[in-house]
């Protein structure tokens, strides 16, 4: 699973992207896309925290997926490709709208999820509200990380290929925010360790 | 036990010649247990998918049949001590001085356990190198499995004496699955534990008995012939024991040298998956799966045997085996009735 | 030795090279402190993993491809992934009409009995690691307060 790498940058032979080969090609995609979809849904809603925004993220991320198929290279995950596509459109969404406040993680709202929790509605499935919330204060290229390592279960290699950036950098940012969260989220982590969830 | 090892012994004669050499590191290593005696403190840390375990443990052995590991996990106000004294182990809470006692694990009569050996070099790639451990001069043994599907294991072995002072073991993909180390190591004179005993004041109560057995006693046990079980490569027999868990239950111990493998066979035509365990399809069946840091379990059905296999070998070998094997198709709703029937028959 | 900073949630999730984990455990037999941390942080990673799984809504696959599709392309066609897709769910549905896969063991311990065996047995081995192979045979009770999601 792990010695598998993803190449954008390595194109199709010009043979393949003949009109003939298109139509495959296009329920080829249909197809990738949706063995990996509930999962890129999560992705998109871990990074933006909201259900409406994850559905416009996604589309558009399908959309710029499908016109740079020519260029995906068969035998190499679709998956990692889509998260990656996601991902940079996320950012560039985050760039284009700057009023959306972006919080540092020295800044510690401390009360920002703390107040009101009730770690005992947890068990009822109820979790995603306090930690989606908390998730939202870490600026994004921590909560990226944290999406993909500690929320879909990908390894730092996976993660780092994803980030285009090196494994030393999905540690330290993952170690950060998982600091960052245990503060945020004190009253869970608490019970957590209780084993009271 | 020792039939069975008089079955490994057999399984020796007829091993295929040596592939490759095994390091002097590794046999003084494989003997130094029966020679050396020490103290000391280890740190113990074994990763599961979802959680570290880190538990320091307090090390006493003597070859002349003392053994005591004092396990107190790192976070929890708990401990537990396993003590082997002769051909005894006892497993207390130091606490509550409650625990079990039953007969220590037996390891083979032949002085080098020269049968694993060869099977390690028939499946591992050996490499050493010089390393240094608690300022120790040592020999670092990397022991590379010849397939893909099971642990790497790697030994620091202290040059001196052949203890080994550091040992990890790495998952396919080369993570690390589990550690010991020893953060603190003394040499003791031989004999230096021969009165000790376990405290007196244990409330102890007996372990399950576990008796080696012949194909014959088993399928007496099981009410039937024992079904022929397709392992991973490189796996060999070691023995085969009958125990009892609700019901006799047949249990044949593999080793590729290196890694165990445990193939438990019961009576009965409707899996029993274990909780937490996760459905995997094959072309006969399903399966059921479950994994333990880098210990697997799969279990199914077939030929009117509910068959389970655990060993440090990677899911997907494990589930083609079993595959070899045969797998029963799930029960019909029909066979559910059938079986609910025949429990109410039993009840009644 | 100082404290071990993002070392620790290497060691947690185990991507640490070996020799860098022994160092990580020496330091944590004896720093109180990281001990703390890593009871933390492994506390927050279970409550991350312990987030419910949000399926998207069913039609918003179905309104992207046809979103792509009037993008893409002006022909219309049918599309066989999606008929083949129809047919292996109904085969699929009517596979688990005819049989029924037998429930979960009730007892939760019928599991760790397998997994408790083989650490015996591989306790005998030349080869084994005796006090790993002990913590295999130790009662889950040993391992539970601190590791509530490990097992």
């Amino acid at each position: 699973m792990s010695d598998v790498r993803v190449e954008l940058a390595a194109p199709l032979t010009a043979g393949d992207s003949v009109a003939a080969g298109r139509e495959t090609s296009r329920e080829q995609f249909a197809d990738l896309l949706a063995a990996c979809w509930d999962r890129a849904f999560r992705f998109a809603y871990y990074l933006t925290g909201d259900r409406s925004d994850s559905e416009d993220l996604l589309q558009q991320a399908a959309e710029e997926a499908l016109r740079a198929f020519p260029r995906f290279q068969p035998g190499t995950r679709f998956d990692s490709w889509l998260f990656r596509i996601i991902h940079n459109s996320y950012l560039d969404h985050v760039r284009k709208n700057r009023r959306r406040r972006v919080f540092s993680l020295d800044d510690l709202p401390a009360d920002a999820v703390g107040a009101g929790a009730d770690p005992a509605a947890v068990a009822d499935g109820l979790l995603d509200g306090p930690v989606l919330r908390a998730l939202q204060l870490l600026p994004p290229p921590f909560r990226a990380v944290v999406a993909l390592v500690d929320l879909q279960g990908l390894s730092y290699e996976e993660a780092a290929a994803i980030l285009r950036c090196p494994v030393g950098t999905v540690r330290s940012r993952l170690h950060r925010a998982r600091l960052a969260l245990r503060e945020w989220l004190r009253p869970y982590v608490d019970a957590m360790k209780r084993g009271d969830l | 036990m020792r039939p069975a090892w008089a079955l490994l012994v057999a399984a020796v004669a007829a091993a295929p010649p040596q592939a490759a050499a095994v390091p002097p590191a590794l046999q003084r290593a494989v003997l130094a247990s029966r020679e050396v005696a020490y103290a000391g403190e280890q740190i113990v840390a074994t990763w599961t998918g979802r959680a570290v375990r880190t538990v320091l443990v307090r090390v006493e052995h003597d070859p002349d049949g003392w053994t005591r590991l004092e396990y107190r996990p790192v976070g929890a106000p708990l401990g537990w001590v396993v003590l082997q004294k002769g051909r005894e182990q006892v497993r207390y809470d130091p606490a509550r001085r409650t625990g079990v006692r039953t007969a220590a694990p037996v390891g083979p009569d032949d002085e080098l356990g020269d049968g694993h050996l060869t099977w390690l070099a028939e499946n591992y790639r050996a490499e050493t190198r010089p390393a240094t451990w608690l300022g120790r001069p040592a020999t670092e043994v990397r022991l590379r499995p010849v397939r893909g599907d099971r642990p790497e294991r790697r030994m620091v072995v202290d040059d001196r004496t052949g203890v080994v002072l550091r040992s990890e073991r790495l998952a396919p993909g080369g993570l690390l699955g589990e550690l010991t180390a020893f953060v603190s190591f003394d040499l003791r004179p031989r004999g230096w534990r021969a009165g000790a005993g376990p405290p007196a004041d244990l409330r102890l109560t007996a372990g399950p008995a576990v008796r080696a057995v012949t194909p014959e006693d088993a399928a007496r046990a099981l009410g039937g012939p024992v079904l022929a079980v397709s392992v991973p490569d490189g796996f060999y027999l070691v023995g085969t024991y009958l125990s009892d868990a609700s019901g006799p239950v047949l249990q044949a111990v593999y080793s590729d040298g290196v890694a165990t493998l445990v193939v438990y066979q019961r009576a009965g035509r409707i899996a029993r998956p274990p909780r937490d365990s996760r459905p995997v399809r094959t072309a006969g069946g399903v399966v059921w799966v479950q994994s333990l840091g880098l210990r697997t379990l799969v279990h199914w059905a077939h030929g009117g045997r509910l068959l389970t296999a655990v060993g440090e070998i990677s899911p997907s070998a494990l589930v083609a085996a079993a595959g070899r094997s045969g797998v029963a198709a799930a029960p019909r709703l029909w066979d559910h009735l059938l079986a609910w029937l025949a429990d109410l028959v039993r009840g009644l | 030795m100082r404290h071990l900073s993002d070392r620790l949630s290497g060691y947690l999730d185990g991507t640490l090279t070996p020799e860098e984990a022994a160092a990580v455990a020496a330091h944590l037999a004896e720093c109180a402190e990281c001990r703390g941390i890593l009871d933390d942080l492994q506390a927050v990673r279970s409550l991350l993993r312990a987030v419910p799984h949000r399926a998207p809504p069913p039609s918003l696959l179905p309104r992207t491809l046809a979103r792509l599709e009037a993008l893409s392309s002006s022909r219309g066609r049918r599309r066989p992934w999606l008929v083949a897709a129809a047919t292996a769910a109904v085969a699929g549905w009517l596979l688990f009409q005819v049989r029924i896969p037998p429930a979960p063991d009730s007892d939760r311990s019928a599991g760790a009995w397998y997994f408790h065996q083989h650490a015996a047995f591989a306790a005998a081995h030349p080869m084994a690691d005796l006090t790993l192979a002990y913590l295999g045979m130790l009662p889950d009770e040993v391992h539970r307060p601190s590791f509530p999601q490990g097992w």
